[in-house]
């Protein structure tokens, strides 16, 4: 099931969200090594709280792929952290949210991973469409461009990869209109399943 | 350097790009506007003929470089290509020694390379989860300095160049896309990844603790689902089509 979460206090999704941060813990922190707020079992930053919005699939209360989306205008990573990777402004604005901590459980392997990029991808989109952004922002390490391009989004960088960092990555901006749908679908992206909202769908202005 | 407005332009173009000659004349220019000399954009299949369009390949790197990597059969071994499955990430090719081990073959295909032309690059790898992997290379020969200061530029144009390319040459060999990928049924999956790591019925069957027949009639199920007739068929498409990952199938 996929479900559209904003904030952390939904008593009835308590064991998704800790399973969703215990496989945030197991991908960023032990297996890519990420300098990250961390206790034994989750990984959690300043970003996740009330304003901050998670789309999550999963099967009962068992996280096995999500992404989060910041509002970027409040504080968000690309416009907090990352600002050197952006040549000029840093998109911001109502309609637009950064996906940050794109995670696909490492306990799940084989189709099921594809079928999480697919279904979250036509999520995003979907999601954008029914609240009225216009884009997202995101951070991507360079090595994950090809595959960002091959989803099919209409994908502009914001600046050139430090290719000498540890960990190279670039900023990027997904912009998103009615034709995004045809396009994951010309790319073979394009999987839609209901998408749950537990909050009131935010519709930006 | 305006170089982020250039990769913006390229992008543009290469997404109007609607014959592989546009994209050929795109990427000939960039190269040259980046400061290398010839490039080349291919999926790292083993076996096939350049001079036909059956796999995904543009390049304009010198002819006799090409006849002779061929002739010999250097797509087997190359330390490029070898390289580029070993990681996602860009890297000259003066990295190759630290990253694959080279074989006296693997060093001779350097040395032939730079004879012809092809003295040393800048290789993008596209990795996409699914699909054998490719790459987009850009080369200078002997006289000439890998333009350093552009590579950043170079990975973000070979990685999108690489995505316009796998697009035109999807379009061109006639594959059409599901508007959405079928559904198969988590029992149809499990026998499809068996039949794929070359299992029979019977050990199918055996496997998964059912009876033979009820094996054969997932497998018909999945053939239908999937539009094909024979098994070979139906495991091209399910990669194809994600169902099951290359990885899988080789357990």
């Amino acid at each position: 099931m996929l479900h559209a979460v904003q904030g952390l206090d939904h008593p009835a999704h308590e064991r998704l969200i800790a399973s969703m941060f215990a496989d945030r813990k197991r991908v960023f922190v032990d297996l890519l090594k990420w300098d990250v707020p961390h206790d034994a079992v989750s990984e959690r930053d300043e970003f996740d709280g009330a304003q901050a919005e998670y789309l999550i699939f999963a099967q009962g209360d068992d996280h096995i792929a999500s992404l989060r989306l910041l509002r970027t205008d409040r504080p968000h990573l690309l416009g907090a952290v990352f600002s050197d990777l952006v040549e000029g402004d840093v998109p911001s604005g109502e309609d637009i949210r950064e996906i940050s901590r794109f995670c696909i459980s490492p306990r799940h392997r084989g189709e099921i991973r594809l079928r999480a990029r697919r279904l979250l991808a036509t999520a995003l989109t979907e999601y954008a469409l029914v609240s009225g952004l216009t884009a997202y922002t995101a951070v991507a390490h360079v090595s994950r461009m090809s595959n960002l391009f091959a989803t099919g989004w209409r994908v502009k960088p914001l600046g050139l990869p430090d290719l000498g960092a540890q960990h190279p990555a670039g900023a990027l901006m997904i912009e998103i209109d009615t034709a995004t749908p045809q396009l994951l679908r010309r790319s073979g992206r394009y999987e839609h399943e209901t998408l749950h909202f537990a909050n009131p769908i935010p519709i930006a202005a | 350097m305006p170089r982020l407005e250039d990769v913006h332009a390229f992008i543009e173009q290469a997404r109007a790009s609607a014959t592989a000659d546009d994209l050929r004349r795109l990427m000939e220019a960039v190269t040259v506007e980046m400061g290398f000399e010839t490039y080349s954009l291919f999926q790292h299949v083993r076996d096939w003929d350049w001079q036909k369009a059956q796999a995904l390949a543009i390049s304009n790197y010198p002819m006799g470089w090409l006849e002779v990597f061929f002739a010999e059969n250097f797509n087997r071994f190359d330390p490029v290509i070898r390289a580029a499955r070993r990681t996602a990430l860009g890297f000259q090719w003066s990295e190759i020694p630290r990253m694959v081990p080279l074989t006296r073959a693997q060093l001779r295909v350097l040395e032939c390379g730079r004879r012809e032309g092809i003295a040393d690059g800048f290789t993008v790898p596209a990795n996409i989860p699914g699909e054998a992997t490719g790459s987009c290379n850009f080369a200078v020969g002997p006289n000439t300095p890998l333009p350093i200061h552009n590579l950043p530029m170079a990975h973000m144009v070979g990685s999108f160049a690489y995505e316009a390319a796998r697009q035109l040459w999807l379009r061109q060999i006639g594959i059409v896309r599901r508007a959405e990928p079928v559904k198969l049924s988590p029992r149809q999956r499990d026998c499809l990844v068996l039949v794929a790591q070359g299992k029979t019925d019977w050990e199918i069957a055996t496997v998964l603790g059912l009876k033979e027949s009820t094996v054969n009639g997932y497998i018909d199920e999945a053939k239908v689902s999937l539009g094909v007739t024979r098994r070979s068929q139906m495991v091209t498409r399910a990669l194809f089509d994600g169902h099951l990952c290359l990885a899988e199938t080789m357990q």
